[in-house]
């Protein structure tokens, strides 16, 4: 009896970047969430100097996190083509509620 | 008339209603070579070529590019000899439906004589062109970011903290979005209070993709009167000249946007 041979291995390859691309593109969306809040709080006026700084800086530091994993995984394409899919998929789905007078 | 492949109805291709009324061959110039003459109607003239009721089926792109070719080449021929012409959509096919196609053609050019005599009486002497002005964002960012607010929004980023300037920054860019967004509709508001005066009818059409990293703010198509076209260019040189903005003016066409008698 033959062992079994390993079909396609660059298909595996191609999948593991699908889902990294997919796992860092939620990151980046979670960031710019924490972001968006984090403006809102500035703004708001609820925050002392010391905290906007703080704040200011842990966000630098995630971006610069993301963008060196983005580039060791060489993921970046694959992030902006899922991000660039998620916005379709918006897009239809608040026209879709227009539409229906909602 | 021998029928075509499949279907075999007879039909009538339609290029345009002509503003001529006698009967005319104009020669094998249409769609596959064919025979191309018009069916007069009180003063207008349907131009056609004698076809199926169907377009052959499943032709390839370079077939059919051919073919919108013919269409425009037979509506200029048109144009240039009666001078005024309404012209119809690529694909337009008088059918059967009971009758001869010509007897459908000429019911339907009796129905419509009205609004099709009065159509054409509105556009001769006049013809087409299209303007599209694209715009160059980055320019247009810059100016916004030597202005007042955003000027020292950026001073407040360079004098403050490293994580403060983080957040300030991104606020910046926020800020300088929703201007620029503002800034393009005002600029589309401007450009057409500019362009409408010098031309009789003008059409907005959707914004095409951009090329070359311009984005197109405004894509119109004028209809002008022959004599006045220097004008529509003059302003247009005008636009042209300004920071940031590029026209693209072509023409003339025959009136293929405004042939529509509504």
């Amino acid at each position: 009896m033959t062992p079994p041979v390993r079909v396609l291995p660059l298909e595996e390859k191609e999948l593991k970047q699908g889902v990294l691309g997919l796992v860092l593109a939620l990151v980046e969306i979670i960031r710019d969430v924490l972001r968006h809040q984090a403006l809102r709080r500035v703004e708001g006026g609820s925050l002392s100097p010391e905290e906007v700084e703080r704040l200011g800086w842990a966000l630098q530091e995630l971006d610069r996190a993301i963008e060196e994993i983005k580039e060791e995984l060489g993921v970046g394409e694959a992030v902006r083509s899922v991000r660039e899919g998620l916005d379709g998929v918006v897009e239809g789905l608040l026209s879709g509620m227009v539409k229906d007078g909602s | 008339m021998a029928p075509e492949t499949p279907p075999p109805e007879p039909g009538l291709y339609l290029y345009a209603i002509a503003g001529g009324g006698e009967e005319v061959s104009l020669g094998p110039i249409g769609l596959e070579g064919k025979l191309v003459f018009t069916v007069p109607y009180r003063g207008l003239g349907a131009v056609v070529h004698c076809g199926s009721a169907g377009l052959y089926p499943s032709p390839g792109e370079e077939v059919v590019a051919g073919w919108v070719l013919a269409h425009h080449r037979v509506v200029e021929v048109a144009w240039g000899r009666w001078g005024v012409v309404l012209p119809a959509a690529f694909g337009l096919i008088v059918k059967g439906e009971g009758e001869s196609p010509e007897k459908n053609l000429l019911n339907w050019l009796e129905r419509d004589y009205e609004k099709l005599f009065s159509r054409i009486e509105q556009v001769r002497g006049k013809a087409e062109y299209g303007v599209q002005v694209f715009w160059e964002p980055q320019v247009m960012a810059q100016e916004l970011l030597n202005s007042g607010p955003l000027l020292s929004l950026q001073q407040e980023i360079q004098a403050t903290s490293p994580g403060a300037a983080y957040l300030l920054r991104e606020k910046l860019k926020g800020v300088l979005e929703r201007e620029l967004e503002a800034q393009a509709r005002r600029s589309f508001q401007q450009l057409y209070a500019l362009i409408k005066p010098c031309a009789a009818e003008v059409k907005i059409e959707k914004l095409k993709k951009s090329e070359g990293g311009r984005p197109m703010l405004l894509n119109l198509s004028c209809l002008v009167d022959q004599g006045k076209e220097g004008e529509l260019g003059g302003v247009l040189e005008g636009i042209q000249g300004r920071q940031g903005f590029g026209v693209r003016f072509t023409g003339p066409f025959p009136p293929y946007s405004f042939a529509n008698p509504g």
